[in-house]
C-alpha cells in the first residue's frame, strides 16, 4: 500500500471488497493504513494505484476518477466519492460494483 | 396500485395457508389478485420471482424474455425442462406457472424489454421485477418506473452474493442514483449457482408481495447485501442523489 502509507501518522481502516471486486482483489477484506485527512475518493485512488492492474478498471474511470457506478459505504452508510467524506480511524469501507444477473 | 378484486370460495380455499399470515388476510390477498407484475426475464432470478408471485396469487404476470432454452440455462432456470431445450423460455415459463396456478393470468412476451416495447409492457403494470442480466435493460426499466411512479424491485447476483433493492419513485433512491452510468467490466456470463439465484428471487418476490398487499414495509432507501458463501445478510443505507438525471425532479 506504498502510496497510502505514512507510517508515522497513519490511521488504520478496513476495506471490504464485494462481488466482482472481491474476485479482482483476491480477498474479501484487507487492513489499510491511510493518512489522516484521507478522503474516500483518495482511498479509492490509492487502492487502484497499489493494485497490479485488475482492480483499477473497476475502481476508476478512464479519467482516473472513482467510477460513477462504484458503490461505497462507510460503515452501513452510502458515501459518494464526490462528497469529500474524510475517513476516521477504524472505519470499515465497503466497495461494491453493482451486480446484474438473471 | 390496482384495485383489490374479491376472492372466490375456491381462491379462499387455495390460499388458506397464507390468508392466516399476519398483515395479509383477505384484503391483502384481494390486492394481490387485482395486481399485475411485469417480470423482466424469467431466468434463475426472475423465474423464481414469477413462480412465487404465481403461487401467492398475483392476478396477472407479464413475463418478458427472448430466446429459446439452452442446456446451460438449466443450472438455475427451474421453470424450464430438459426435454424442451430449443423451445421458447417465456412460453415454457408461462406454461409451468399456469400449471402451478391456473387462477392467475400469465402473459408470455417472447422478447426482452427494450425501447420498442417498454411503453406497451408497463401500460398495465403495477410493479416491475427487474431481473435482467444487462444493466442497459435494468436502467431502462428504472426510467419507466420513475416516469410512472411505479415501484420496482431490483434483484441481482454474482457468484455466491446477491443484492436486492426497492425503488419507490419520489421516496427512495432509484437505480440511476446508485449507478448513473452502466458499470464497466460486467460480463454477460458470470459465475453463479442456481440456489443463489433462487434465494434472491424468493426475496424479490417477498418484497413485491409486501408492496402490493401492504403485508409489511418494503426496503426503504436500503440495499440488502447477501453473502451466501458465509450466510451473512446485511442492510446498508442508500440515498437519493439530488442531481439524479432520472429521479432528481421527482417528489
Ligand atoms: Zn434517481
Amino acid at each position: 500500500m506504498g502510496a497510502l502509507r505514512k507510517p508515522r501518522f497513519s490511521m488504520k481502516i478496513a476495506v471490504k471488497y464485494l462481488a466482482q471486486l472481491k474476485k479482482a482483489a483476491g480477498m474479501g477484506i484487507e487492513d489499510v493504513a491511510v493518512d489522516p485527512g484521507c478522503s474516500v475518493a483518495n482511498l479509492v485512488r490509492g487502492l487502484a494505484a497499489n493494485d497490479d492492474g485488475t482492480l483499477r478498471p473497476l475502481l476508476l474511470d478512464p479519467q482516473g476518477r472513482p467510477h460513477a457506478s462504484l458503490l461505497i459505504f462507510v460503515g452501513d452508510e452510502q458515501v459518494r466519492a464526490a462528497e469529500d467524506r474524510f475517513l476516521r480511524e477504524g472505519d470499515v469501507v465497503t466497495l461494491l460494483t453493482p451486480m446484474a444477473g438473471g | 396500485m390496482a384495485r383489490p378484486v374479491p376472492l372466490s370460495d375456491a381462491e379462499r380455499s387455495q390460499y388458506a395457508w397464507q390468508l392466516a399470515v399476519e398483515g395479509l388476510g383477505e384484503e391483502g390477498q384481494a390486492r394481490l389478485k387485482g395486481a399485475t407484475v411485469l417480470v423482466s426475464r424469467v431466468g434463475g432470478v426472475g423465474g423464481t420471482v414469477a413462480m412465487h408471485l404465481a403461487a401467492a396469487g398475483v392476478g396477472r404476470l407479464i413475463l418478458a424474455h427472448a430466446g429459446d432454452l439452452r442446456a446451460d440455462d438449466l443450472n438455475r432456470q427451474t421453470l424450464m425442462s430438459h426435454p424442451r431445450i430449443g423451445i421458447s423460455r417465456a412460453r415454457q415459463a408461462a406454461e409451468r406457472l399456469q400449471d402451478l396456478n391456473p387462477r392467475v393470468e400469465v402473459v408470455a412476451v417472447e422478447d426482452n424489454v427494450s425501447e420498442l416495447n417498454i411503453a406497451m409492457l408497463v401500460e398495465q403494470t403495477d410493479v416491475i421485477a427487474s431481473c435482467a442480466p444487462l444493466f442497459q435493460e435494468r436502467l431502462l426499466l428504472n426510467r419507466a418506473a420513475v416516469a410512472r411512479r411505479m415501484p420496482l424491485v431490483d434483484c441481482a447476483m454474482f457468484e455466491l452474493e446477491g443484492q436486492l433493492t426497492t425503488v419507490l419513485p419520489g421516496k427512495t433512491a432509484c437505480l440511476a442514483c446508485l449507478y448513473p452510468t452502466e458499470p464497466t467490466a460486467w460480463n454477460r456470463r458470470f459465475p453463479v449457482l442456481g440456489a443463489v439465484a433462487a434465494t434472491i428471487g424468493c426475496l424479490g418476490a417477498l418484497e413485491i408481495i409486501k408492496i402490493i398487499s401492504g403485508l409489511d414495509e418494503p426496503l426503504d432507501n436500503q440495499m440488502l447485501l447477501c453473502d451466501l458463501r458465509h450466510l451473512a445478510f446485511r442492510k446498508v443505507n442508500v440515498g437519493r442523489d439530488r442531481a439524479c438525471p432520472v429521479c432528481g425532479e421527482v417528489r
